[in-house]
């Protein structure tokens, strides 16, 4: 029997056993060999091997090498720095000068289908105006290769799902930037890909909407088991929404790893008092500790755990009103400090 | 295969202006109404005088009767069929699916070649059925004329052919409405509506 090369699968929490649609009855049926068989000892979902792209003269992704494993993974880097180009080039809408760029092991600009694991929101404008947003994901469900009663449903799921249930019978045309956004967004899930590549996903979005967004795509990835590639220059998206980044800078990767070991905490302790702080960062000094001035904290680089102690002596002297002591941590912004 | 369908089944839906709102739909009414009345008018005049082959003009000259209609069609149509996807970036979010960019281009072209075969197609049908029905024995006309099926078909096909796929090789080239319709229509407007688009579109920087 013919398998049709699609999986489908309502928004439940975790992921599904991926199935068939038999073409003659559009049922389900057992998943023989379909592009989307997902192998779960299979860890890394997108791999570059020394990939270059080059556009004439310049330079866009120089040899980098990394993977995209499980999870929410953030492309961090300032403009230019060749993200969406990396982006491109795993979708297959580029192909590499150099070296490959890996979907499971398949590459996209030679497998057709190998795209159908992957889902896309592009930075720009890509929604029609004139037909509603219900009408757009079922057709665009059913361009990923799912049957037109469950691309209905489907697009049905995905629209409640990113919170457009009841604005999906109106024209996209009449949305905001906002639901815009969303429905870029539901349509990268149509298909229920394995991993979803955002290109600025909040690019455009107000502080609020931006919030909105960033939390949809957390709960997307962790509510839904569906792996996300989120590629950003504001740092704060990445940091809040992402476990892991790659840090990609002048079409070379400059840092990689979880995001925890970027924010981890520093020995720098920061003291942040009401009042009295001339008079403490002079206490202090006679302790021998030296504090200097941050903001409205004072902050101190610890040597030793009886430095506590001594803080907690000038803070009694100095009958100082303390607001909070805590480490200070890393941030993500610190990687650009440190590269210039 | 079904994300081909799903471009082609969508392409027809723009050509009929299904799902796009009530205005959409006026115009494929129009257009299907004006290739059909030449032929209707001939059915009637066939079935009202009996002198037809002498004074009616044939299947042949259907073509050139309808040739108008024919291309204003396609003019309003083809364009519908690629430049919205460009215009709005939609494009982008068809070539990261399952999908080259060569399906892409022949299901739409199927599409717009399906909808303008089955209008050339119900003409002719309509006039050969007049033809044969008010002819004095429809049999024996049947019988004399049955050489003109093939070559209707292959006329058909070869007109449908060349309606489609002009007009799309040149909207493939622009993503504006007013300026394809400028360019590549050009002819048709310069003697039905005094070149006024095109003159505005010249301008146009």
């Amino acid at each position: 029997m013919h398998h049709v090369p699609c999986r489908y699968y309502g928004l439940v929490s975790g992921r599904a056993k991926p199935v068939s649609i038999s073409p003659q009855s559009g049922a389900p049926q057992a998943d023989l060999g379909d592009p989307w068989a997902y192998n779960p000892l299979v860890a890394t979902l997108l791999q570059a091997k020394s990939l270059t792209k080059r556009y004439g003269a310049t330079v866009a992704l120089d040899s980098v090498d990394f993977e995209v494993q499980e999870g929410i993974t953030g492309l961090l880097g300032p403009n230019g720095a060749g993200k969406s180009t990396a982006i491109k080039l795993f979708l297959g809408l580029l192909k590499p000068t150099s070296g490959s760029a890996e979907v499971m092991g398949d590459k996209t600009y030679e497998s057709v289908e190998a795209r159908a694991r992957l889902g896309y929101m592009p930075e720009h404008d890509c929604l029609p105006t004139a037909i509603t947003a219900s009408e757009f994901l079922t057709h665009m469900a059913q361009v990923s290769g799912i049957p037109p009663a469950f691309a209905r449903i489907r697009a049905a799921d995905i629209l409640r799902h990113v919170g457009l249930e009841e604005e999906r019978y109106r024209p996209i045309g009449q949305y905001s930037t906002g639901m815009k956004q969303r429905v870029k967004l539901a349509q990268s899930l149509a298909h229920d890909p394995l991993v979803v590549l955002l290109d600025e996903p909040t690019a455009g979005l107000d502080p609020g909407g931006r919030e909105d967004m960033l939390r949809l795509i957390r709960r997307t990835g962790r509510d839904f088991g569906i792996s996300i590639v989120l590629s950003s220059h504001l740092m704060g998206d990445v940091e809040t929404t992402c476990d892991r980044i790659i840090v990609l800078d002048g079409g070379r990767v400059t840092e990689e790893g979880a995001v925890s070991g970027f924010t981890q905490e520093t020995e720098t302790l920061l003291i942040e008092v009401y009042d009295n702080r001339e008079e403490l960062v002079i206490a202090l000094a006679s302790r021998g500790i030296i504090a200097t001035l941050d903001g409205s904290s004072l902050a101190v680089e610890l040597e030793s755990q009886s430095e506590y102690d001594a803080i907690r002596d000038a803070l009694v002297e100095t009958n100082t009103r303390i607001r909070r002591m805590a480490p200070r941590r890393h941030q993500l912004t610190d990687i650009f400090r440190s590269d210039s | 295969m079904r994300a081909r369908k799903a471009v082609f089944t969508d392409g027809i839906k723009t050509i009929l202006g299904v799902g796009h709102g009530s205005l959409a739909k006026v115009l494929p009414v129009l257009l299907f109404g004006a290739a059909m009345t030449p032929a209707v008018i001939m059915a009637i005049i066939a079935s009202m005088f009996e002198v037809i082959g002498d004074v009616l003009p044939g299947h042949a000259d259907y073509y050139q009767v309808v040739s108008i209609v024919l291309i204003i069609f396609a003019a309003l149509v083809a364009p519908e069929l690629l430049c919205p996807d460009r215009r709005n970036g939609v494009i982008s979010l068809y070539l990261v699916r399952p999908l080259t960019t060569t399906d892409y281009v022949i299901a739409r072209w199927l599409a717009f070649f399906s909808i303008t075969l089955l209008l050339v197609y119900s003409g002719q049908a309509v006039l050969l059925a007049s033809l044969i029905l008010s002819a004095d024995e429809p049999l024996d006309y049947l019988k004399d004329n049955w050489k003109d099926i093939p070559r209707i078909l292959a006329a058909g096909l070869l007109v449908a052919i060349f309606i489609t796929t002009l007009p799309l090789a040149i909207s493939a080239f622009t993503n504006r409405r007013a300026h394809r319709c400028g360019g590549r229509d050009w002819p048709v407007h310069h003697l039905f509506s005094d070149g006024r688009n095109f003159n505005r579109m010249r301008r146009r920087p």
